[in-house]
């Protein structure tokens, strides 16, 4: 018999209770003179649902994945790149070009350790944040969600912006082809006349019906051609870099380039990096969305190999458009500066057809996958509010609405994108990116030191949490018997041990290698504070500024 | 003797079709084992088993309506004037996902139609059945339809309808309700308890038909959060009196006492049980059984007056 489960009790205080019992007295009574006793018996409609079993969907079996490798990689590189494409040249410019390859390169080698701690530790787990609940408990939990929570938050944010951004130029054309007088593009918030606050009305309420639909099947057939538009931005970005490569003189300079003359200036190193230190922070985070893709794959020994070929691509693709983008962009065609325009396709003219077309391209590219968007937010905000229940009417309306007119408000009035990818990028990604794996990476050697067992546990999900008597202490762990790998071992295990930790070793192993081992930890440690280090002076320089070297 | 029968005795009706869930219904209300509907062949030899007694002297009796083949249908007719003479209350069960929800109806409107000839008094009470097969959004939708049916079929006859399933509290709630019905004196009651239990000190008292253990007045000094309380003692006191008849013992009274209280059920008056609950410790319990033994009377007569009015 499966002793992991027992008997389903109704409460005693539940009416049901008594009710039942008096049914099968009565049934037991009409057995006993031997007649038939199929009536009463309770329907399935009636049984309370924690009766059955619920399959999960954390341990399919690994027979059904499907993905290629070539898939997953493609997946990863998909995911990563996109509509923020158009402001790395203009961060690229504030770095300087050598700066700029370095600290991203700094940054996806970062990036990429700790997504691939991520992939490593949470195995058959459906989410990170499960990961982060077995080895730090509630409080794990709950700060990977709020830190989840915040950074879709904040994406939805963006890509309000990006979408009004490219929107409002694309209004204007028409406007202009439509006979008015010639629309400034300026992007201050202006109420007098059309300007991107409006465009930002218009878009909230044409957005608000879209990610109010609750079956997003169509837009997820949508978000295939994502790809396809966003190929379309390399290839435009690309082009127009080698374009200016033909045709202008370029200088190496941390001048201001004079915008009347054919030279231009182009720095290797600038001292207002840190836009581009937050943004690549951001650039390169895929962690939680990393497992779902990973999940699929047909053979999950590749996966740190297909990450790494994942995360490489994406390099270079930031690196080719930072450097060309800023390139062509600085070309001599251009009279306004890279370094004044956070998106490049200010740049342009409203009236600029090519342009015309990469804005519209965008804007649908955004448009589609914005509904999803908003269903992942909802997800979370269920997750960690209402224990996963579905949201009633009301509340979900009403929070799609909270978060688009909070999104209008912020698009209208800041609508500098490098600088809040550069903001966001850099506290969230200490947390999410720096911090939350690290330390989870950290606890788990520890605790691999101090009982592997338990470590093997975990890693399967074979154990289960068991309240103590006193209320105070955390739950105890305890390791499913079937799991121990020796039969008959006893294997309960404490987070705060009954036993000493000498006693334990005693019983596992000489007390020199654990001593070593420890001495390994401690080292880890070390390198990994200095990892943490660079995350946190990264979210600083978002707020302080050098002056020029 | 059968003519004679029907002239005396008081008759509460069970109705409905086969299948819509009278025999469970009747199984539970009145802890009494019957699976299979009755047939009666030879009216006399059922008369026994078959009736259950209710408030005191009516007498419940189930029948099948329509279908069941030819001889059924005609017995029924032939034996029209037996059932349904002296007729005080019809109690007509509709399944709500009746696959013949027309035939019902006609069954429903004979039914009604023998009444009109033979008992013009008898109140009428339907209940909609088996509604946890509805979906809990479209409960209220439905049953306000199939009520609004009913009524309009019922032409001048006052009806009450309930809906009811035998998987929650609404079929105890229908019953208690159509047992206040009956009792329209039920006011006279409950002041004449709660003189009862003052002047006994008790934390509370209430008064069961005896047979259902359905409530018929109460009084408390405390205030009661549990809505569901009546029907979990009434569910806890019937599978002690089934557990009674497999001994062939009949369930007469309980004491039971503990640290915290004392409480008595008691056969009260000829239709009635009586629960008196005292927490005081100051409280001698042996007076409190005195005293239900001393009022006996008086509620006898109140009860009876309170039925003999309806």
């Amino acid at each position: 018999m499966d002793k992991r489960r027992g008997p389903i009790m109704v409460p005693r205080e539940s009416p049901h209770y008594h009710r039942m019992r008096y049914y099968s007295a009565i049934r037991k009574g009409l057995k006993h003179m031997s007649q038939s006793t199929t009536y009463l018996d309770v329907p399935t409609h009636v049984i309370d649902d924690n009766a059955f079993i619920i399959f999960q969907t954390g341990r399919e079996d690994p027979h059904d994945r499907k993905h290629s490798s070539l898939s997953t990689i493609f997946s990863i590189w998909n995911t990563m790149v996109g509509s923020g494409l158009f402001t790395i040249p203009w961060a690229f410019s504030n770095s300087g070009i050598v700066l700029g390859l370095i600290i991203s390169f700094i940054t996806f080698a970062i990036s990429y350790y700790t997504c691939s701690i991520y992939v490593r530790l949470a195995r058959n787990d459906s989410d990170f944040a499960d990961t982060m609940y077995k080895y730090f408990g509630k409080k794990g939990w709950v700060v990977t969600m709020i830190f989840s929570i915040l950074l879709m938050f904040s994406v939805i944010v963006i890509y309000y912006e990006l979408m009004s951004q490219a929107l409002f130029p694309v209004i204007a054309a028409l406007i202009e082809w439509g006979g008015a007088s010639e629309v400034s593009l300026d992007m201050g918030l202006d109420l007098s006349r059309f300007s991107l606050f409006y465009t930002c009305i218009a878009l909230t309420l044409i957005l608000y019906p879209v990610v109010s639909k609750r079956d997003i099947s169509m837009f997820i057939r949508l978000n295939s051609f994502g790809i396809i538009f966003v190929c379309f931005i390399l290839i435009y970005i690309l082009a127009y870099g080698f374009y200016s490569l033909s045709n202008t003189t370029f200088e190496i300079s941390n001048e201001e380039s004079d915008l009347e003359g054919t030279t231009r200036n182009i720095s290797l190193f600038r001292n207002k990096f840190n836009n581009l230190a937050g943004m690549m922070t951001l650039g390169y985070y895929i962690h939680n969305v990393c497992i779902s893709i990973v999940k699929e794959n047909k053979h999950p020994e590749n996966n740190t190999r297909d990450v790494f070929i994942g995360y490489f691509l994406v390099f270079l693709s930031y690196s080719l458009v930072g450097s060309l983008g800023y390139l062509g962009f600085s070309g001599y065609t251009f009279k306004a500066n890279i370094r004044e325009t956070e998106n490049l396709l200010y740049m342009f003219s409203a009236t600029d057809m090519l342009a015309f077309v990469i804005r519209i391209i965008c804007f649908c590219q955004m448009f589609s996958v914005y509904p999803m968007l908003f269903c992942v937010i909802r997800n979370q905000f269920g997750t960690i509010f209402y224990q996963g229940r579905e949201l009633s009417n009301d509340i979900y309306l009403a929070f799609n609405a909270t978060l688009l007119i909070v999104a209008t408000i912020i698009g209208a009035t800041f609508p500098k994108v490098g600088s809040i990818l550069g903001y966001v990028g850099g506290f969230i990604g200490l947390g999410l990116i720096y911090i939350i794996p690290i330390s989870l990476f950290l606890k788990r050697y520890k605790l691999q030191i101090e009982d592997p067992n338990l470590v093997e546990a975990l890693d399967n999900n074979t154990v289960r949490s068991v309240k103590r008597k006193n209320p105070e202490f955390s739950p105890k762990l305890v390791i499913e018997e079937s799991s121990t790998s020796s039969p008959g071992k006893q294997d309960i295990v404490n987070q705060t041990s009954d036993m000493t930790l000498q006693e334990s070793l005693l019983q596992n192993g000489s007390y020199k290698t654990y001593k070593k081992s420890f001495l390994k930890f401690y080292l880890l440690c070390v390198i990994h504070a200095f990892i943490v280090l660079i995350g946190i002076i990264i979210l600083a320089l978002q707020f302080l500024s050098f002056e020029e070297w | 003797m059968a003519t004679q029968d029907s002239e005396k005795v008081q008759k509460v009706l069970l109705m409905g079709r086969a299948g819509s869930g009278k025999t469970s219904m009747r199984s539970i209300i009145f802890a009494n084992y019957l699976a299979r509907d009755t047939y009666r062949f030879t009216f006399t030899v059922d008369i026994n088993r078959s009736r259950v007694r209710f408030l005191g002297n009516l007498v419940l009796s189930l029948w099948d309506c329509g279908g069941q083949g030819l001889f059924m249908e005609q017995y029924f007719q032939s034996q029209k004037d037996q059932i349904f003479k002296n007729v005080e209350v019809l109690i007509y069960v509709f399944e709500v996902v009746s696959k013949e929800p027309d035939k019902d109806l006609e069954y429903y409107k004979n039914c009604l139609a023998a009444l009109e000839d033979l008992s013009q008094g008898a109140k009428i009470f339907c209940m909609i059945h088996k509604m946890d097969l509805i979906a809990d959004s479209m409960r209220d939708k439905v049953f306000e339809q199939k009520q609004q049916e009913i009524i309009d079929v019922s032409k001048d006859f006052d009806v009450t309808c309930f809906r009811t399933s035998i998987w929650d509290e609404t079929l105890y709630k229908a019953w208690s309700d159509i047992v206040n019905i009956l009792l329209p004196n039920v006011q006279d009651l409950k002041s004449s308890l709660k003189d009862f239990c003052d002047a006994n000190s008790a934390d509370d008292v209430v008064l069961f038909e005896k047979y259902t253990f359905l409530v018929i007045a109460n009084h408390d000094n405390i205030g009661h959060k549990d809505d569901h309380r009546f029907e979990k003692i009434s569910n806890i006191i019937k599978q002690f009196k089934l557990s009674c008849i497999k001994t062939n013992f009949q369930f007469e009274s309980m004491t039971f006492k503990n640290s915290y209280f004392t409480a008595f059920v008691e056969e009260f008056t000829s239709s009635t049980y009586i629960m008196v609950i005292s927490s005081d410790p100051d409280v001698e319990t042996e007076a409190i059984s005195f005293n239900i033994k001393a009022s006996r009377d008086y509620f006898e007569n109140l009860v009876t007056d309170s039925l003999g009015s309806s």
